[in-house]
């Protein structure tokens, strides 16, 4: 479903646009490790995102989505991890080389993150309200009191009930659901310009899953904030995403506006992901359903990335000058982008189940 | 909380009968003639065994025997030795000591073994990690005698910084040494038990929250690493009081130090039932307060816990 509130999408980072973007990531490039047992985790990563606008960054687990999360965040733990090359701006100002204590006065203020799991995000011998007056308090200089009475109104904006009661309440005390809102109100409280998140809707169930994601969105619209979304679910991105950017072993591989994606997917890697979503129209025979089908094989270990293109031994596509030649990402026209030697082919020919991006989006 | 508090004090009411008749009949029961060797070299008079069977309630069953003395404890008669010295007297003068010996132990034990713990969990592999490992290995191998001994034979003989030995109602001072050296075994461990606890944590989810909201680093290490760490710390201390109190009877011996683990040792050398039933049983009673204190404790540091 094409968006109809975000600005128009654009291409990855064309380097000649005169205002700078919120946040650019620029051929980032990651290693974990030394020696023989170094893997690369991120090789190259470019995207950039705008104000009031959702990136979804799509990708299996170990694709580097969440590591180029936390580099830009900058809480990348190093060691193990070292940042080989790249640059991280933000409104034009470049992370990477800044003083560490620039870099935390830029988390929470104009950056923040939301995690996977609340449930250990959390601190748990801490109440919720202390977590999120916490940055009031330290940031802000207010005094405890004031801190929590402004903690409580963080928890009714991001809709928990009894916002003043549950405010002293711990982690534990509270469901999946409100812990992910909790989190989101934490994430919120310096009123951030851009929010990571890094697969906010992984750990609760599909009800609430659909619940957060609405209340994502709409913070980020009130708020005109950049939104990150960090996900392996193809279903979530439908709805909310401008823009989608697919990662595979450390690189994108396939970038642009959801609705593109959906209709034209150029690499094979997104192509496999979508026809790996179970869907309720494939009736097979007999009624009895057609078997899932997922992508052949492992992706690869990060220590022994493939010569040529990295996805080749698991594509059913592959020829001899994808085991050569390393593909780039590059322009297919239309701001869609991919790093495939047949990318034009998969383009003209549509995704192989002509429905599949009105089932995923409903 | 307050359900639970009452069902373990509770609970103590039968583990003190258990334990005080268990070493009554030990002490007693057990033994063909309770005045073998009372009396030197010789025989026993007719008289004196009459008066101790008659104080001690020889001639009834050991059930009711028990029961007698138990009686008599219950209003507070600790009972008399065979030398006919109260033995409330001799709790009163020899607890204050232990209880101040096992308090400066456990302090030694808190404030160099999380130092410690602190020091190398945070800064990660390096020479002061090494150096601690090491020290608490050593420590961990040595029995206390070894340590105790060698302090006093080098801190007490060779440089004569302390008394060799630790007059009646000793000051803090006179204690250090000794108390270190009845703390060096859980000083290592607490050093090693704070040390991979916050490893543990300094990677932990929430660790990454607090660095990710932008907060201080003294605060993310001082706030939301420690408190958590220290929490298994907290609870093996407070389990080291009780274990303490209880009383030191090597390293009291080594630096002849008159508390109550000597009193024990003595009165279960000499069979001197009174004595070592009514300590052991207020020992008993201690500990298990100690326990419950720390069970308690446990719970207001960690609001996950929750007992009813």
């Amino acid at each position: 479903m094409a968006p109809t509130d975000g600005p128009a999408p654009l291409s990855a980072c064309s380097p000649d646009r005169s205002v700078s973007p919120l946040l650019e990531v620029d051929d980032l490039r990651v290693e974990f490790g030394q020696g023989r047992d170094t893997a690369s985790v991120l090789n190259g990563v470019s995207y950039h995102v705008d104000e009031g606008e959702t990136l979804a960054v799509l990708g299996e687990s170990g694709s580097g989505k969440s590591v180029t999360a936390q580099t830009v965040m900058g809480i990348l733990d190093t060691p193990p991890g070292r940042i080989t090359g790249g640059a991280v701006r933000f409104r034009g100002e470049e992370l990477l080389s800044a003083d560490p204590e620039r870099r935390r006065l830029l988390r929470g203020e104009s950056m923040a993150m939301i995690f996977q799991d609340a449930l250990s995000a959390l601190n748990p011998v801490y109440s919720v309200g202390f977590q999120i007056a916490e940055q009031f308090r330290f940031r802000r200089g207010m005094s405890r009191r004031d801190a929590m009475v402004r903690a409580a109104e963080m928890l009714d904006l991001v809709r928990i009930p009894n916002a003043k009661q549950r405010v002293r309440e711990y982690p534990h005390q509270f469901s999946g659901g409100m812990r992910q809102r909790a989190m989101i109100a934490m994430s919120l409280a310096l009123d951030p310009e851009l929010l990571i998140a890094d697969e906010p809707t992984t750990a609760l169930d599909v009800t609430v899953q659909a619940q957060i994601m609405e209340l994502l969105d709409e913070l980020r619209r009130e708020r005109g904030m950049g939104l990150i979304l960090i996900t392996h679910d193809l279903g979530v991105v439908a709805e909310v995403a401008d823009r989608i950017a697919v990662m595979y072993a450390g690189r994108i591989v396939e970038h642009t506006d959801a609705a593109s994606l959906y209709a034209h997917p150029a690499h094979p890697y997104t192509r496999g992901l979508m026809d790996s979503v179970p869907r309720v129209d494939d009736r097979g025979r007999g009624g009895a359903g057609i078997p899932l089908r997922p992508i052949p094989g492992l992706p690869p270990s990060l220590s022994a990335i493939p010569d040529g293109c990295p996805f080749h031994p698991r594509c059913a596509h592959a020829q001899d000058v994808c085991t050569d030649e390393v593909p780039v990402l590059r322009e297919l026209g239309d701001a869609h982008q991919a790093a495939c030697h047949f990318a034009e082919r998969f383009v003209a020919q549509g995704p192989d189940r002509p429905t599949t991006h009105e089932v995923v989006s409903r | 909380m307050g359900r639970y508090t009452l069902r373990r004090l509770l609970q103590l009411v039968p583990v003190f009968l258990g334990t005080t008749f268990i070493v009554y009949y030990l002490v007693w029961g057990l033994s063909d003639d309770p005045f073998a060797g009372k009396c030197g070299q010789r025989e026993c008079s007719a008289s004196y065994v009459a008066q101790m069977t008659e104080r001690y309630n020889l001639d009834d069953p050991v059930i009711v025997q028990y029961l007698k003395y138990l009686g008599a404890l219950l209003t507070g008669d600790f009972g008399q030795t065979f030398s006919g010295t109260e033995v409330s007297t001799l709790i009163a003068t020899a607890y204050p000591v232990t209880i101040k010996l096992a308090l400066v132990a456990v302090a030694i034990e808190a404030v160099i073994g999380i130092a410690a713990g602190v020091l190398t969990g945070l800064r990660g592999r390096g020479f002061v990690d090494n150096l601690v490992l090491v020290s608490t290995l050593v420590l961990i191998a040595l029995p206390v005698f070894v340590t105790g001994l060698v302090l006093r034979q080098v801190l007490g003989v060779e440089l004569g910084w302390i008394r060799t030995s630790v007059p009646g109602d000793p000051t803090i001072g006179q204690l250090l040494v000794p108390g270190f050296v009845l703390g060096s075994l859980s000083m290592a461990y607490v050093a090693r038990l704070t040390r991979t606890s916050l490893v543990e944590n300094r990677r932990a989810d929430f660790v990454r929250t607090a660095i990710a909201k932008g907060l201080p680093r003294r605060r993310v290490v001082g706030v939301h690493m420690l408190r958590n760490s220290l929490i298994p710390v907290v609870t093996f201390l407070g389990y080291d009081i009780g274990a303490l109190m209880g009383g030191a009877i090597v390293t009291e011996g080594v630096f002849n130090i008159r508390g109550i683990g000597g009193l024990v040792y003595r009165g279960i050398e000499q069979q001197d039932i009174a004595t070592v039933v009514g300590i052991v049983g207020l020992l008993v009673i201690v500990f298990l307060l100690a326990n419950l204190l720390v069970d308690l404790l446990y719970a207001v540091l960690d609001p996950r816990i929750r007992y009813d």
